[in-house]
């Protein structure tokens, strides 16, 4: 990573402001990884939560794993795995709520899963796969 | 500004890139807002490809809230923003199908995609729950929204109901 780090660095000079865009702000949040235990743990759950409720995971292995690290990601930051495909005023208040926490209410109730992480036999995006591999997660997370 | 990219541009894509090294510098001079997000790329590498995006098929741009009034709502063609989240799964497949949308729309719909967790106020104002939305615009108006996945013919039946108004 370092080669391509001199690259960039010609067009430094033009940003006059060194301190007035924080990337703590906008940047790393959306960038960070989260950490490998929670993404194992993340995993785990999924195929077990998969196992119990009859569902399967999607064709795209892909769509599974960004869930399962958007979970993981919200474990690491909240404190707990709320759905990371949806949009929240206040994601704090949203973890102590409870609804959007995975296993989110729709799912445990309907078998509704909009993150497409969990789905039944008859949906058209379900593979036959209740299992997915860290290398898996790897693999198909790598280029983003 | 576009030709310091060019050697930045090559055969590496962009994984490789710490996701803490320099691209705090880019987006002080460069605001990636008018770069489109790539199948599997995230958003964060989309100013490494800006080059191959110039000269390639026309994709779904990136919109923020700073050029959300100029690229939406006073754009003359009509619009079609897809909100997605950072780690959401399913908009990720979507992002393909919009980007395949905005080649084959060229001309007549500008496509874009907005993140909800860089842009909240924006995702507020249009009371953005559940992602992806898929939401169309004409003559700064909203005139359609499409929640969640769905086939692309879907997305193709609500353009063209926008597109014959």
């Amino acid at each position: 990573m370092i080669p391509q780090a001199s690259s960039f660095n010609i067009a430094v000079p033009l940003s006059g402001s060194p301190l007035g865009c924080s990337r703590h702000r906008h940047v790393v949040r959306a960038q960070a990884e989260p950490s490998e235990k929670s993404v194992e743990i993340m995993r785990k759950f999924s195929e077990q939560y998969a196992r119990k409720s009859g569902t399967y995971f999607c064709v795209d292995k892909g769509v599974t794993a960004v869930v399962i690290k958007g979970l993981a990601d919200h474990k690491d930051t909240l404190g707990a795995p709320l759905c990371p495909c949806r949009h929240y005023d206040d994601k704090p208040a949203e973890v102590a709520q409870g609804f959007w926490n995975c296993p989110c209410v729709p799912m445990r109730e309907r078998k509704e899963c909009h993150c497409m992480l969990f789905l039944t036999p008859e949906n058209d995006f379900a593979g036959n796969d209740q299992a997915i591999s860290l290398e898996d997660i790897r693999a198909t997370t790598a280029n983003m | 500004m576009a030709a310091s990219f060019s050697f930045s541009t090559p055969q590496t894509l962009p994984n490789r890139i710490s996701p803490h090294s320099n691209l705090n510098s880019l987006r002080l001079f460069s605001p990636p807002s008018n770069l489109r997000l790539n199948r599997g790329v995230t958003a964060r590498n989309t100013s490494l490809t800006l080059n191959i995006q110039c000269i390639s098929q026309p994709k779904a741009e990136m919109v923020t809230k700073d050029s959300w009034n100029k690229m939406i709502l006073e754009s003359e063609t009509p619009v079609l923003v897809e909100f997605y989240a950072s780690w959401c799964g399913p908009c990720r497949m979507v992002h393909r199908v919009i980007d395949e949308l905005a080649a084959e729309y060229e001309g007549k719909l500008k496509c874009f995609v907005l993140n909800t967790d860089n842009d909240l106020q924006i995702a507020e104002d249009y009371e953005i729950k559940a992602v992806p939305v898929v939401m169309l615009f004409k003559n700064g108006e909203k005139c359609d929204s499409v929640i969640g996945t769905m086939p692309k013919d879907f997305y193709i039946a609500a353009i063209e109901r926008v597109l014959k108004q």
